[in-house]
């Protein structure tokens, strides 16, 4: 099972309500954790689509980045107002950190005195905690999966948990400062599609091709970039598709003709097919700039259909 | 009240003046730092207000430190409220222009462009800054104290470029005039400083049409368009358009109520009227009681 890691910003939940449509049938597959970042129409509209289409999600109740940061309260609000009280096919997550393991008791108190009616917890490992904590957490909450955030702990920290609770995470995106660093780049992603069930993972997950840094909100940038996931021996990769005209940050629709033109023949050239890369193709045949929300949007897209359809 | 002189310490009390400071006073009711600030370099009496204090440590800045918003403060008081008028002239502050950013930008009939060059500057990106300047403004003019002044004499003499020194009783001494840069407008660099709502009208206003084209060419269309307007007379109508970015209550600024020291801020900041009142409860308060708050 694949676990997209993603901040619930507008365009990254626009991304997974339009997948819910697009892959009814595939949606067993994967198992988003949902990261609240703002108590918007948008995240609530996500949650209801996920319930209604019975599809199994991490919803964290710890956030570490947005404005819901220690708003326990307010997030329960969010989901009992958008899914049926009666739903029960997602999991609460706690973002293990050194902040966590200070207030453990408090945590697990409030974890047992909700009325909700979930699955179970998930728990994101990104520091280690010691033993006794371990047993203390498995011994009072129901846990469904331990995500281990592989390269913030040790090498054989994920021995101390149940192998079918175990999904490996790390990101795998390669950020750059500036767009325009992505300039004919492309850069290895992970093969963890391939081998997770061989490593003895019940799932993986990873930040997508928006890596693990947050930020609140974008900017006008000199260079657009596309990032394009795709397979290639066995292993995802991730093509950079950017603007020549990168100055200044005039003409933002003109640089966007720059990068698509370039995705657009290299997707023909290589025999390339997603339902992004076809609204990728429709975009360059109409020359419309959709916005930069909607490229990322798109990215997020092709990147999780294009797991779906290999695992 | 008193406050220290210590150089690095009137530095630290200098980043309470600052357009960035007061947004976060007045958008974000965050005031810790300013507090912060005062609580650990100055003597604060138990009637001194806010505005005091702002007053002090501005007039200890116009002594001791002159920052660039000391420059931009007196421009905006000494040329925009008082030589000029809000009635017929816009102010713009760090403005691209080319690759570089324009310190302060006036418009009226003319465009006039002021690169504020502080005794705390060095002279490193000055030639680019003017080359991209004299592609858009009528009179471009260098700001200076006199530390700087000889030097940029010689290197400007034959030039367009006009000189202006900020004296050490703060006035404004024009030692060169400015002359026109018609020869050196570039039809880029004006059509990249307006937005597309404003090229759009601009376009429709001189031709009576507008490329009807999708979203990805009509910045190059329109650009090939401009290009065929006469340069001077492109460069008035872009001026033209970029005037009617104006502030939105050109008379609360004037008021007696706002302190001169902060007249730079309140343009740029562009505050609403409810926000002018926060501005001036800030102010009024106590500063002795909001230090003891935080």
């Amino acid at each position: 099972m694949y676990f997209p890691y993603l901040r619930g910003k507008q365009f990254e939940l626009i991304a997974l309500r339009e997948l819910c449509a697009l892959f009814p049938q595939k949606l067993s597959k994967i198992s988003p954790i949902i990261e609240p970042v703002k108590a918007s129409s948008t995240l609530k509209s996500t949650l209801a689509e996920l319930s209604n289409r019975n599809a199994n999600f991490n919803l964290i109740i710890n956030p570490r980045v947005g404005d819901l940061e220690g708003q326990y309260e307010r997030i329960i609000e969010i989901i009992t107002s958008s899914i049926p009280a009666e739903y029960n096919n997602y999991q609460l997550v706690v973002i293990i950190d050194s902040k966590t393991e200070r207030n453990i008791a408090t945590l697990i108190e409030f974890l047992n005195g909700l009325t909700l009616n979930y699955n179970g917890i998930t728990l994101i490992h990104q520091t280690e905690i010691n033993s006794q904590t371990i047993e203390l957490l498995n011994d009072q909450l129901n846990i469904i999966y331990n995500v281990i955030y592989f390269s913030k702990t040790s090498r054989r920290y994920y021995r101390e948990f149940d192998a079918n609770t175990l999904v490996s995470l790390d990101d795998y995106f390669e950020e750059q400062s500036r767009n325009a660093d992505y300039l004919n780049q492309e850069s290895d992603f992970s093969k963890e599609y391939r081998f997770y069930i061989q490593d003895g993972f019940v799932g993986f997950s990873d930040f997508l091709t928006i890596g693990n840094n947050y930020s609140e909100s974008g900017f006008l940038p000199r260079a657009v970039a596309i990032h394009l996931s795709y397979l290639e021996n066995d292993q995802i990769k991730v093509k950079h598709f950017v603007s020549d005209s990168n100055e200044d940050v005039s003409d933002i629709g003109g640089k966007f003709s720059e990068a698509i033109n370039k995705l657009v023949i290299w997707c023909n050239a290589n025999n390339l097919d997603t339902s992004a890369i076809t609204v990728y193709r429709d975009l360059q045949a109409r020359g419309h700039f959709p916005g930069l929300g909607t490229l990322k949007k798109l990215s997020i897209m092709n990147h999780i259909e294009l797991i779906i359809n290999n695992i | 009240m008193e406050i220290v002189t210590d150089i690095s310490k009137i530095r630290s009390l200098s980043q309470i003046i600052s357009p960035s400071n007061f947004k976060k006073i007045v958008r974000e009711d965050n005031c810790y730092s300013t507090f912060y600030k005062l609580k650990k370099h100055t003597t604060i009496s138990d009637t001194t207000t806010n505005l005091d204090i702002i007053n002090v440590i501005y007039n200890s800045l116009l002594k001791n430190y002159k920052n660039e918003y000391v420059y931009k403060n007196i421009l905006t008081n000494k040329l925009l409220l008082k030589k000029y008028s809000l009635k017929n002239t816009i102010a713009l502050n760090e403005f691209n222009l080319g690759k570089s950013i324009a310190d302060f930008v006036l418009l009226n009939g003319e465009a006039r462009i002021y690169e504020i060059k502080t005794e705390l500057d060095n002279l490193e990106k000055l030639d680019k800054q003017i080359v991209d300047y004299c592609q858009f403004g009528d009179k471009v003019y260098i700001v200076t104290s006199s530390k700087h002044l000889n030097k940029l004499i010689e290197l400007y003499d034959n030039t367009t470029i006009g000189i202006i020194e900020l004296t050490s009783r703060n006035a404004l001494k024009t030692i060169k005039e400015a002359t026109s840069n018609v020869a050196s407008f570039s039809y880029e660099t004006l059509f990249k400083t307006l937005r597309k709502q404003e090229y759009l009208e601009l376009i429709y206003e001189y031709f009576n049409f507008v490329p009807e084209v999708s979203n990805t060419r009509i910045f190059k269309e329109c650009l090939a368009l401009a290009k065929k307007i006469e340069v001077s007379l492109f460069q008035k109508m872009v001026v033209n358009k970029l005037k009617s970015r104006n502030i939105s209550n050109p008379k609360k600024i004037q008021e007696k109520s706002i302190p001169e020291s902060l007249k730079h801020i309140c343009y740029t900041l562009n505050f609403s009227k409810n926000e002018y009142e926060k501005l001036n409860s800030f102010l009024n308060k106590n500063s002795k009681i909001c230090i003891s708050h935080i």
